[in-house]
């Protein structure tokens, strides 16, 4: 029988940890988990593994500011004791900013993830980029050709996008977009950026581009909920 | 511009450091900083002990803040390059050119392009006479320093032997000529009272018209005329580090090492290492078993690997194998054996280690016929060999991985064809087994053949090398009779192994068909994908020096070789005498068995007085 405890974590990754990847990122965490000592469960069979489960894996290059995981432990743990084991062991660059108790039978967050808000810094600025925002948001539908498993796919982006927001104060554009994220429906930021820029007759280059993953929120009865509490 | 270029180029994560456990120190609060430069790609570099070990070692010095470099890969060169970004520290992210001193370790003969393309990034000038009192001082170490002269003109100062020995002497020196306002030249007039210090630039070289060594004698009367190795006495009481540095992405060995022992007590005639780290000095199993358990808890790995020359000549290796298992086996932690002398007991070993999956056995017996072996003094024989197999059939290993060099000395095709003799008795071992007794998957041998290097400070140090013909034919007539279709043959190109054997066995010339060769873009040469063999040999066109002569001719006895004023302990009568059983195919036992009085009981410790 299973008796694990299972926990929900919130952390950020930024600075120099942006460039590893998910794979290396779960690597990663499963060796300071180790480290800090943490009495984490593990999966049955020949190659036992970490009961770990993110969210959603954060691509190489963007910041996440409240990344999600799922850690099961054998023994219960005070929930700020586990912030400080971990955050005394990880590198500069990632911290667990928040750790709550999860119900053992609470939908897993990899499952429940469904939207996210993105925070985007564009290589300049863009003086009526709101007018092709505006256009975008009126559309009904927005098909985009996506390759998928190797074949060519035509997606509807429209419905995975809630809203972008523009604010052109500063000396470069930047966006704020809450747009759909998780098994259910999925919009890479960079998908939709290369679709506001072909708008505007631009070219996209995701190197030049900042993006910061903020909150990840699943979805209750039509309302957005952030998966950490 | 970092960012942007980050993103453009393969596994960023090579360039930030970051790791778990790295040293993060002021550089304003230090007084020197040292680069610690490894010629090749992060994931080689970082799976290196010796790193690991110096990088803890320089950083216990509170005046002292040692950072890392690797050689970029192509991608991020061509864009540091496009961007002019100098060659930097991952620590800082500092510029390697503002550092103190910059050491390179020199693994492998074939990285030796790799340090004139790092120096060059740097912007520090690539001859060490062309340096100032500006650039940092170029040193360097590790088993290829043993022959220091081929980068003689390029390195100013090279360290013979084990770092944990004269750095702190080294260092300390540095450090008050640096605050008495001392000049580099006051620095290496002082360094050269240190013990393992090498200034190619105190001695001066006089060659014959044929070519061979006139005459090398020191200029400088402080200059020691020998250089002898500096090594740690005691391992128990040797400094080790209770950390290591964790990478972030997949490294060649990603898990924790445990040195056992260092040196070897085999003494196989071709084998460098075995010689230039006599004696074999161990630790004790209480120490090693305390520093894997610091070690794990320190670094999260989920493996634990037991690294040395030959693990399973530890004497204590039953109890500290067992003692890791005890410790580990429900911690999720796996350990990671050698290749061990197959007997009831390793067999045994390896079940309990490896619990389900049954990886490849491996056998080295680097020559076909026993006569060969005898000549190479490998003491394994046929019997021992296939003995081991059929036990390790039984137990339901049924992959099997042999390996072999070509080229070695008194070699005939009657030992090429013992190459395939042996493997096809292993087959046939197999199908002794009755069919309905059979385990596993069914038979399959891999057998791998090297090209033979003759390497300095080995008996071998005399012999000629084959000729890139010469290999490809051996190797050639190898495949050729190789039919059994369980058997399959793997060979590598025999330029490459070539070209070592010309900078292994080089002089201060050398030096010239490096850079030459770097000049026309060879780097990154023991990567197969990268290897320019046209620009090497246009080098040894353009610099009118023949490999040949380097590496394909048999020299006397009474040549003065380009490395006589090395010492790694070892008489020159030792591998004058080991040379001549060789060549009458009488073995030396080990050095357990029966001491050969090689000479390096003159260190006062280790096995010779166990």
């Amino acid at each position: 029988m299973n008796n694990n405890i299972k926990y929900r974590l919130e952390f950020s990754k930024t600075d120099r940890m942006i460039y590893i990847g998910h794979l290396d990122m779960l690597k990663f965490l499963q060796r300071t988990i180790k480290k800090a000592k943490l009495p984490i469960g593990y999966s049955w069979g020949y190659n036992p593994h970490q009961l770990i489960t993110f969210a959603v894996p954060l691509p190489l290059g963007m910041s996440g500011a409240g990344e999600i995981v799922d850690i099961q432990l054998t023994h219960p743990m005070d929930c700020n004791e586990i912030k400080d084991a971990l955050n005394s062991n990880l590198s500069q660059g990632i911290s667990v900013l928040k750790v709550v108790e999860m119900d053992f039978h609470d939908t897993s967050c990899a499952a429940a993830v469904a939207w996210a808000d993105y925070y985007i810094t564009l290589n300049k600025k863009f003086d009526d980029i709101q007018g092709t925002i505006n256009s975008v948001m009126e559309k009904k539908e927005i098909n985009i050709e996506r390759v998928i498993k190797k074949k060519a796919k035509t997606v509807d982006i429209r419905p995975f996008i809630r809203y972008i927001e523009v604010d052109n104060d500063g000396e470069v554009t930047e966006l704020c977009c809450n747009i759909a994220t998780g098994s259910q429906g999925n919009l890479k930021p960079d998908v939709l950026l290369e679709y506001i820029y072909s708008l505007m007759g631009e070219d996209f280059d995701i190197t030049k581009t900042d993006i910061l993953r903020g909150t990840l929120y699943t979805q209750e009865k039509g309302v957005l909920v952030p998966l950490c509490p | 511009m970092l960012k942007e270029i980050l993103l453009q180029v393969e596994k960023p994560a090579r360039y930030i450091g970051n790791e778990i456990n790295m040293v993060v120190k002021k550089p304003e609060k230090v007084d020197i900083r040292f680069a610690f430069c490894f010629p090749d790609v992060y994931e080689v570099g970082m799976s290196h002990l010796g790193l690991q070990i110096l990088y803890y070692f320089l950083n216990r010095r509170d005046d002292t803040y040692c950072e890392r470099v690797f050689a970029p890969w192509f991608d991020m060169e061509e864009k540091m390059r496009e961007n002019n970004i100098p060659l930097f520290a991952l620590e800082t992210g500092d510029a390697v050119k503002k550092f103190d001193f910059v050491g390179f370790t020199l693994q492998y003969e074939m990285s030796y392009t790799n340090i004139i393309n790092m120096l060059d990034l740097a912007g520090i000038p690539i001859w060490s006479k062309d340096r100032s009192e500006n650039d940092p001082i170029i040193i360097a170490g590790g088993p290829c320093a043993y022959n220091p002269e081929p980068l003689a003109d390029i390195i100013d100062m090279f360290y013979i032997g084990e770092g944990e020995v004269s750095y702190d002497e080294l260092l300390d020196i540095y450090r008050e000529n640096k605050k008495n306002g001392g000049t580099k030249e006051d620095f290496y007039e002082k360094a050269l009272a240190v013990k393992g210090i090498y200034i190619p630039k105190f001695y001066d070289v006089e060659y014959n018209d044929d070519g061979t060594i006139k005459s090398f004698k020191p200029n400088n009367e402080k200059a020691p005329s020998v250089i002898r190795k500096v090594i740690v006495k005691d391992m128990d009481k040797a400094f080790y580090p209770d950390k290591q540095l964790v990478p972030l992405i997949e490294t060649v060995h990603d898990r924790v090492t445990l040195e056992v022992f260092r040196g070897c007590i085999r003494g196989c005639r071709f084998c460098q290492a075995g010689y230039v780290y006599r004696p074999v000095r161990e630790k004790s199993t209480d120490r090693l078993l305390k520093l894997a358990d610091f070690l794990i808890e320190n670094s999260g790995h989920e493996e634990i690997s037991l690294t040395s020359l030959s693990t399973g000549d530890y004497r204590g290796f039953k109890e500290l194998a067992e003692g890791l298992i005890e410790k580990y086996a429900d911690n999720k932690i796996s350990i990671s054996l050698p290749s061990l002398r197959i007997d009831a007991f390793s067999l045994d070993l390896m079940e309990k280690v490896q619990a389900v999956r049954k990886s490849g056995l491996t056998f080295a017996p680097e020559a076909g016929t026993q006569r060969l072996r005898d000549v190479i003094n490998k003491g394994i024989t046929e019997d021992e060999i296939l003995k081991g197999c059929r036990l390790a059939f039984d137990g339901g290993w049924t992959r099997v991985k042999l390996y072999f060099m070509v080229g070695l000395p008194t070699e005939t095709d009657e030992d090429l064809m013992g190459i395939v003799h042996l493997s096809d008795a292993i087959v046939e071992k197999f199908f002794e087994i009755p069919k309905e007794e059979r385990k596993g998957r069914p038979i399959s041998v891999t057998v791998s053949s090297a090209c033979f290097v003759p390497k300095p400070f080995t008996p071998f140090q005399w012999t000629a090398q084959s000729t890139v013909e010469e290999f490809m034919r051996k190797q050639r007539y190898v495949k050729h009779n190789i039919t059994r279709k369980q058997v399959k043959y793997n060979y590598h190109e025999p330029e490459l192994s070539s070209l070592e054997g010309v900078l292994a066995r080089g002089d201060r010339r050398s030096a010239r068909i490096i850079v030459r060769a770097w000049e026309l873009g060879a780097k990154f040469d023991s990567w197969n994908e990268l290897f320019k063999y046209d620009a090497w040999v246009q080098a040894f066109k353009d610099t009118g020096l023949s490999r040949e002569f380097y590496a394909n001719r048999e020299r006397s006895y009474d040549e003065i070789l380009p490395w006589d004023h090395i010492s790694i302990g070892i008489s020159k009568r030792f591998f004058i005498d080991e040379m001549e059983k060789a060549k009458a195919g009488q073995i030396t036992p080990n050095c357990r068995r029966q001491c050969a009085h090689c000479g390096a009981a003159s260190f006062g410790g280790g096995v010779c007085f166990e």
